[in-house]
């Protein structure tokens, strides 16, 4: 009787559970119901489990037993097993230990990322605005995966002080609003009363220097420079306001700056933005922003083709030229809306590779390297892209020998070295030696390993004959960092860092792009701008701003295909076949 | 303690030489071979794909992850048919009192058992093992062995706990029959323990995600050796021997 109890009691649990479990992998959900029929079952089935093994010891009543004391023991030792297993495994949760054996460490998190977190003056949140749609496209549900591990990673760091949520905006509107989010996966960090938001996707790169940013108690001062016609900060449409709402969100002071009548840039200007101004500078203004430039004050410049603004002088100092013409793009349906197709890999850019930006009327910008000068380009336009030199022609085509081909760069971030030339002998405990540097050869296939590092350029090197006298200008023979030379994949081992103290300037030659448009709705366009003043307001030698996104390697299986096909025979066919047969024989050699 | 050893050796030994001659067991491996060999093939196949489809990918790499987080569920369906018999056919053929009354401990019994049953599996593993090995030199660039090591130390792990578990159901049930389905329930819930701390929230998400034998094994296939992942490993395999030699103690008293 018993026992027939037990049975069915065992299957009855097996059923229930089962059917919770398919209830709510169907349904997707896992609220009450399933999971309150999924629990019951798990609870019979520890009944029946105990049951099943109370019948192993008398069926009379247990205090008849003869194994009552037995039975006590048993009972206490299993506690005392639980309980100790139950610790030894606490203390590893709270004390963990962990290697990571992937090559490049893809499960762990940089030292720079630990260094902020632990110095974390108050609480992060990160709030992830996914949906938990379980017919999201696989993709989707792989996103979410890897920003779970990534962020149970920082919070493994600093559980107290770094917490994350995942949140459908379907479900919470009123937070995604207050959130400014506007697609799905796109991430909001919150600090005391800022907030960031991040659209180009959860990495380390973009999360670290994000949190560094954020909180950072300095207060940072972007200036817009006003007085010639530029974008409006302000206004309905055809503004900056979105961007500058989301940047003073994030604890970016955004103050505008008429030169011609304040005479002298604040010197609590982190970054100057000079957005697309239609009407020439006065020369003093260029002056003034020429001055701050040189004292390594940081710059970004959104200038439109087909206007000069006498910015010259400044652009000459970085050896960077504006094309002037426009850029046309084919493929796309508003001819003069080039998209850009590549991102560089930049804090900036970093993890945009998938997403689209758009920047009507565009020019070209080309920036060279030069000594103590870091070119990084961000933004290039399509294959199928060139840069219109007639626009009254009947036809807008590509006329080779006037029209410049694409892709063409549109954007650039410049770190420069503020101790440039004229030579400051501030000797350096130890200089890097530069053999290739002397004398300079223009003949010798120039590669930018050749450019010094950084401020290192006037100082001592071994090999110089003259140490102090090392020319800059006629290091000239840097690779012109044109839009035909798109960097290899590894770019960032052959460019030189530059160390210490820089100044930065972020060039992109359309001032279009990151104003208030529905139509910059699915777009990183804003995002852009964002990142950049984001990145120029950051203190040069912020560390979070070197670490390296981890690459997947290239690998492939370079096996044969009769090879290939050996092998899964003797897997699929040969092996199962003899395991099989054997068992036949078995099986008949026993009857 | 050497004879503790032996004893361990003995029941081990003689359980080994009992696979040998059942049909059953052939025809697990048989399936075991069929099934992780093409599961394997075809991950090859698939990350290939994709790479020649433009992806950047590390094709060996991804198919090594995937097939293994596919023998997740090869592990969990076919480790309790292995550990179904392992007391309940004792049970069946009335030679379970003689062994809970003999002068070898229950533990040593349990034990030896287990390593045999592990080891049955470790040998189905071998020529899969040496399929992928043979797969995987090929790897341009070559791979290094560190992703490959830990998770399949992972994989054992996993075989393990599941078998010691499967062990001690197999010391309750009667039949061969009820054990799996009931090893199969109870991995079930180990394996969906995590679902239930998210919908709790915060104490239960940590203590729920350190039970749950799926993340574990998960970290450990990606190739990160976490001590925690270890130990709970560790702590079901104990466990499972522990209760199995708790259940076969007390049924020394057994009175039908």
């Amino acid at each position: 009787m018993g026992s027939k109890v037990i049975n069915f009691l065992s299957w009855f649990s097996v059923a229930l559970m089962v059917a919770g479990f398919s209830a709510g992998f169907v349904s997707g959900q896992w609220f009450s119901l399933p999971l309150g029929v999924m629990l019951s079952g798990v609870v019979l089935l520890g009944i029946s489990l105990v049951w099943r093994w109370q019948r192993l010891s008398p069926s009379n009543p247990w205090w008849q037993w003869r194994s009552t004391q037995s039975g006590t023991n048993a009972l206490v030792a299993t506690l005392a097993v639980l309980v100790i297993l139950g610790l030894v495994n606490f203390i590893v949760v709270r004390y963990p230990y962990r290697a990571d054996f992937t090559e490049q460490k893809t499960y762990s998190l940089a030292p720079q990322t630990l260094n902020v977190l632990s110095a974390l003056p108050n609480p992060v949140e990160v709030l992830v605005f996914i949906g938990n749609d379980p017919s999201a496209s696989d993709s989707q549900s792989q996103i979410v995966l890897q920003n779970q591990l990534l962020l149970k990673e920082y919070q493994r760091q600093q559980p107290n002080k770094f917490k994350f949520r995942f949140i459908d905006p379907q479900a919470e509107p009123g937070l995604a609003r207050k959130h400014n989010i506007r697609n799905l996966g796109d991430i909001s960090l919150v600090y005391d009363q800022r907030m960031k938001l991040l659209s180009s996707g959860l990495s380390e790169v973009t999360l670290t220097p994000a949190i560094a940013l954020l909180t950072n108690e300095r207060k940072a001062t972007a200036y817009m420079i006003q007085g010639h016609n530029e974008v409006p900060l302000s206004g309905f449409t055809e503004s900056l306001a979105g961007a500058v709402n989301q940047l003073k969100m994030e604890g970016i002071t955004v103050e505008p700056l008429n030169l011609s009548l304040q005479q002298q840039i604040p010197d609590d200007a982190d970054v100057l933005v000079i957005a697309g101004p239609k009407l020439p500078l006065l020369e003093a203004e260029v002056t003034l922003i020429r001055d701050f430039l040189k004292k390594g004050g940081n710059l970004f410049l959104m200038l439109d083709p087909e206007v000069d603004v006498g910015l010259k002088p400044i652009l000459e100092a970085m050896s960077a030229k504006l094309d002037g013409r426009l850029i046309v793009d084919p493929k796309h349906a508003r001819l003069a809306w080039p998209a850009a197709l590549t991102y560089g890999e930049h804090p900036i850019t970093e993890s945009f590779s998938q997403k689209l930006s758009f920047f009507p009327f565009a020019q070209a910008v080309d920036v060279q390297e030069q000594p103590g000068q870091q070119v990084t380009p961000l933004l290039q336009t399509s294959e199928a892209s060139w840069a219109e030199t007639d626009l009254t022609g009947q036809q807008i085509q590509l006329d080779q020998g006037r029209d410049r081909k694409g892709p063409l760069t549109i954007g650039v971030a410049i770190k420069r070295s503020i101790s440039a030339p004229p030579p400051a002998p501030k000797e350096k405990p130890s200089p890097p030696p530069k053999p290739s540097l002397s004398p300079p050869s223009p003949n010798s296939s120039p590669s930018p390993t050749a450019s010094p590092t950084g401020e290192a350029v006037p100082s001592a090197s071994p090999t110089a004959p003259n140490s102090e006298s090392v020319p800059s200008p006629s290091l000239a023979p840097t690779p012109p960092l044109s839009t035909e030379s798109v960097p290899p994949p590894t770019g960032e081992s052959l460019q030189p860092e530059i160390q210490g103290e820089a100044a930065r300037v972020v060039i992109i030659g359309d001032s279009d792009f990151a104003k208030d448009d529905p139509y910059f709705e699915q777009t990183v366009n804003r995002d852009i701008f964002v990142n950049a003043v984001s990145w120029l307001i950051m203190d040069g030698d912020d560390p979070t701003l070197s670490i390296r996104p981890k690459r997947v390697i290239q690998r492939t299986l370079d096996i044969s295909d009769q090879m290939r096909m050996l092998l899964s025979v003797f897997g699929i066919v040969l092996l199962p076949l003899t395991a099989l047969a054997t068992a036949a024989a078995l099986w008949w050699q026993r009857r | 303690m050497i004879l503790i050893f032996n004893n361990v050796m003995a029941i081990f030994r003689k359980e080994l030489q009992g696979y040998f001659k059942s049909s059953l067991a052939y025809v697990i491996a048989g399936v075991f071979w069929l099934l992780a060999c093409s599961l394997f093939v075809s991950e090859v196949q698939l990350w290939t794909a994709q790479k020649t489809a433009g992806q950047v990918v590390d094709v060996p790499q991804e198919s090594l992850k995937s097939f293994l987080s596919g023998m997740w569920w090869l592990v969990m369906f076919l480790m309790p048919s292995l550990s179904m018999g392992l007391y309940a056919e004792e049970r069946r053929h009335r030679t379970l009192e003689l062994l809970a009354t003999s002068p070898i401990t229950n533990w040593a019994v349990a034990l030896g058992k287990l390593l045999a049953v592990w080891t049955l599996f470790v040998t189905l593993m071998l020529p899969v093992g040496v399929l992928e090995i043979l797969f995987l030199s090929h790897a341009d660039p070559p791979i290094t062995a560190g992703v490959f090591v830990v998770g399949h130390l992972g994989l054992f792990l996993l075989a393990a706990a599941i078998l010691s578990l499967g062990l001690f159901i197999s010391s309750l049930a009667d039949s061969s029959i009820l054990a799996i389905i009931l090893t199969y329930a109870l991995i079930l819930i180990l394996s969906l323990l995590f679902l239930l701390g998210e919908r709790w929230g915060e104490p239960w998400v940590a203590i729920f995600d350190q039970l749950s034998l799926v993340k574990h094994y998960v970290t450990l296939t990606q190739g990160v050796l976490d001590m925690s992942s270890v130990i709970l490993f560790v702590s079901y395999i104990v466990l499972g021997l522990f209760l199995t030699a708790q259940s076969i103690d007390l049924l020394r008293f057994q009175r039908r």
